[in-house]
């Protein structure tokens, strides 16, 4: 995992159980069964720990810790 | 796969809901403002949003059956064509006199005004914040309008001031939107903190009180009233189908460019006006609500006895006194188990099921109105006393 997986995943961990076969290619829908609404707590604890603003449209292709990573690297990076 | 395969998981969902349909409930015959026949027994109704009991007001009544008998049973076009009658004019003068504010726009139901006002007032590179537990029609409505959409967390002005913050520029085209009074939690906003954190940032606040009008303040005005800020929120939106007991919406303003949304904002365009026995009778609902102040004091002692029989029952409850409070169940099948028990009592509650619930919960929304007597906040808390201690059992 990079850097911000593992940040990521840990405050994932504070939302669900992950179970132990969880990596950064895991399903959040498929494979974690999160509702949409922990979704939106996880984006939102997400905003605050990087302390950035994502917008929902640039979730609307992220299904993984991966996507979302990239996700914030490219907002970080301006 | 078929456009129709994905209905085999609603159908699931369905079946899974147990011996009744808590969607599907039939009032089979209204028996009053707060009594109803329904599964062929006469049922207290705990769970509806008639707040100020105006559905049964014979002044609303007389007034929509002069209407209908005047001006017919529908206008049959849009606001922006022939569905302009002197009455909504008249209706939009008196809810802008009755709030202190210059404009104001009526909108053919709550959603259509959500809609209309955030699909005029945002575009592409504008934002839109929203509370996270801010209504559906509030989520759809910002999706509509293609601008940038983020979420605050609920009733925290900190966590918005550092969110308008990270917007940097765009913090000033963004329109920050709350509920005065949220219809789940029956909690209220924080509205003189987050009127204040929003300015700071250049950002314009939108308050919908669709559940605290008519309901909440000395002059029911709602929660912009009560945290003093009626002269510094941008718009307020409401509907007419909880405290003025007919349908329809509503956006009052301060800002002259409300009276140009009519323009730019396609549910306004493209939908029917409200038909004129509605109009009339909302119009009747509004001095009602507006003159006779003595309807939410009385609301208010129901609220604060239906919130001390809930604290003796050991449940937690909100510290202010509003018509909605909510019992959270320990599991789903609980929650439905609990819900089915209490209308075989004679008892109609809401019931607010995972993914649509703030925290994921299961709840029992309960919610009554000035109508209601002293003996059916009893009834009530009696009923789900007993039902809660036979889950536990």
């Amino acid at each position: 995992m990079t850097d911000i997986e593992q940040q990521l995943s840990t405050l994932l961990g504070h939302i669900t159980e992950l179970p132990a076969a969880f990596g950064p290619d895991s399903d959040l829908i498929e494979d974690l069964a999160l509702e949409s609404v922990q979704v939106m707590e996880f984006v939102m604890e997400a905003e605050d720990h990087f302390d950035i603003a994502i917008a929902q449209d640039r979730l609307a292709d992220v299904r993984t810790l991966a996507q979302l990573a990239s996700v914030i690297e490219k907002i970080r990076g301006g | 796969m078929s456009l129709l395969d994905k209905f085999d998981e609603v159908r699931a969902t369905r079946e899974s809901l147990g011996p009744i349909d808590p969607t599907r409930v039939v009032v089979e015959r209204m028996l009053s403002a707060t009594r109803a026949m329904i599964r062929g027994r006469e049922t207290l109704l705990a769970g509806t949003n008639n707040y100020m009991g105006m559905t049964m007001e014979p002044s609303a009544i007389a007034a929509g059956q002069q209407a209908l008998s005047v001006a017919g049973t529908g206008t049959t076009g849009s606001r922006m064509a022939n569905g302009t009658h002197e009455a909504h004019r008249l209706l939009e003068a008196e809810l802008a006199a009755f709030y202190g504010y210059p404009y104001a726009m009526v909108f053919t139901t709550g959603y259509a005004a959500n809609l209309g006002v955030l699909a005029a007032l945002v575009g592409p590179g504008d934002a839109v914040m929203l509370d996270a537990h801010a209504h559906a029609s509030l989520h759809d409505g910002a999706r509509m309008t293609r601008a940038d959409v983020y979420t605050f967390r609920h009733n925290d002005p900190e966590n918005l001031n550092a969110r308008l913050r990270r917007l940097g520029e765009q913090a000033k085209r963004t329109l920050v939107i709350v509920e005065g009074l949220y219809s789940v939690t029956g909690d209220l906003a924080p509205l003189a903190a987050i009127t204040e954190v929003t300015h700071q940032h250049g950002a314009l606040l939108l308050v919908d009180e669709a559940h605290s009008v008519g309901v909440i303040g000395e002059g029911g005005r709602g929660v912009v009233e009560v945290e003093g800020v009626l002269d510094s929120v941008d718009f307020v939106v409401g509907t007419f189908s909880k405290a003025f007991g007919t349908t329809g919406g509503f956006c009052v303003s301060r800002h002259a460019e409300l009276n140009l949304f009519s323009y730019c904002s396609r549910p306004y365009m493209f939908t029917a006006s409200p038909s004129p026995a509605t109009v009339a009778s909302t119009r009747a609902a509004l001095r009602l609500l507006r003159d006779e102040p003595e309807r939410r004091v009385r609301l208010t002692k129901l609220c604060a006895r239906l919130l001390s029989g809930l604290r003796q029952l050991g449940l937690s409850v909100n510290d202010m006194p509003t018509p909605v409070a909510c019992v959270e169940l320990p599991t789903r099948e609980k929650a439905l188990a609990a819900w089915n028990a209490l209308l075989e009592q004679g008892v109609y509650v809401n019931i607010m099921l995972p993914p649509a619930t703030p925290g994921n919960a299961s709840l029992l929304r309960l919610s009554i109105g000035a109508a209601h007597t002293e003996r059916d906040v009893d009834e009530l808390v009696t009923k789900l006393g007993a039902v809660l201690a036979d889950l536990n059992a």
